[in-house]
């Protein structure tokens, strides 16, 4: 699968890397080439595209044209849902997924009909399910999840 | 009118002030406390120290009842999700969607943020690179290619709206001798043209020329500009 990654921080670098690892063609973009440096290992055999996300020749350059996936991974929530509205709406992307920290708006968003991963919700959840290990059958990330991919 | 106004930098700090002199009610929503704190202490109370961007703020500065959302920070990506997240807060509450206007940056952006249901969009850099190119009327004149052991050269001109030879017969121009004109390019469209062609403001017009006479057709074309 060819797969866009946008954003080179911990959180998309480790997407990205995975990515890679299992034979899928991944493309990561970023600012700061200081990012792929801190966060990619020297083995990573996707490509690198440095450049802002929501730059329409940037993300040309990165081969959204024909990305299969994109997942928008970058720090800031409205870069991300920005990002996610031109893979979808512009490049007609079958599959985006944003990231996006602020639960208020990853529902709003999620509404939309746009995939929200919240990290925030889900390692509260994935905390909750630690805490109440004897309690429960840990279901509660999972649950998160449910609700924030539209599938 | 209720208008809410997100942003307090230059923009939105002077678009608050003119609203209010105006006699609207307004609220300004500006993340920075100092300076929401100095715009409080020469506007008064219309203030929120907040980020525009989380929901919670456009709620509480009352986007229900709000008439106008004006997204005015310095980010095309916050412009768009604070338009949007005014117009999905309306959505969920069933209330009447406020009319939502972002400042854009790039310009690129500005159709795009309009697709995405941004009812209006205002553009500096576009704003001012119009008035720029009105008050330097001189269109550009290119020089395609010069064939230099021949004397002659064809060059691109750009008729603009102040020229004489808008609305003139290209016979009338009176273009030196040994001038021709391969080629206008309108709109998308391409025209032979015959000594009955009217020329239009905003035409492209290919001319093959002597190099000595550029400065007349210069003149003829373009108007006297210096």
């Amino acid at each position: 699968m060819n797969v866009l990654v946008i954003g080179s921080g911990r959180f998309g670098s480790t997407i990205a890397v995975r990515l890679s690892q299992e034979g899928h063609d991944v493309v990561i973009l970023d600012v700061s080439s200081e990012s792929f440096e801190r966060n990619l290992p020297a083995d990573f055999r996707g490509r690198t595209v440095l450049g802002d996300g929501i730059d329409e020749d940037t993300l040309r350059e990165a081969g959204i044209e024909t990305a299969e996936a994109v997942a928008a991974a970058m720090h800031g929530d409205n870069h991300n849902l920005m990002v996610a509205q031109i893979a979808k709406v512009r490049f007609s992307v079958p599959r985006v997924v944003a990231r996006c920290n602020d639960p208020v708006r990853a529902e709003l968003y999620g509404g939309l009909g746009l995939a929200i991963i919240c990290p925030s919700v889900l390692g509260a959840a994935a905390m909750y399910d630690a805490v109440m290990s004897d309690a429960h059958q840990r279901r509660d990330v999972a649950n998160a999840i449910d609700q924030m991919l539209v599938r | 009118m209720y208008i809410i106004v997100a942003g307090g930098g230059a923009v939105g700090y002077n678009l608050t002030k003119l609203l209010l002199a105006q006699g609207h009610e307004v609220v300004l929503i500006e993340m920075d406390r100092t300076r929401a704190q100095r715009i409080s202490d020469e506007l008064g109370s219309v203030v929120i120290p907040q980020r525009a961007d989380e929901g919670r703020w456009l709620l509480e500065a009352g986007v229900e009842r709000a008439d106008v959302v004006i997204a005015a920070t310095g980010d095309d990506e916050d412009n768009l999700i604070i338009c949007q997240l005014a117009e999905l807060l309306a959505l969920r509450n069933k209330v009447k969607k406020p009319r939502t206007i972002a400042r854009v940056n790039h310009p690129r952006n500005e159709q795009f943020l309009r697709r995405l249901g941004v009812d209006a969009t205002v553009n500096p850099t576009s704003m001012m690179l119009a008035m720029i190119e009105e008050e330097l009327s001189t269109h550009p004149a290119v020089h395609l290619m010069t064939l230099r052991q021949a004397g002659i050269e064809l060059m691109e001109f750009i008729i603009p709206g102040i020229s004489p030879a808008v609305g003139r017969q290209l016979v009338d121009l009176q273009l030196p001798p040994g001038t021709a004109v391969p080629l206008i390019l309108r709109g998308g469209e391409t025209i032979r043209p015959t000594d009955g062609t009217v020329f239009a403001a905003e035409d492209t017009v290919i001319v093959l020329l002597a190099i000595d006479h550029e400065p007349v057709v210069r003149e003829r074309l373009m108007g006297n500009v210096s």
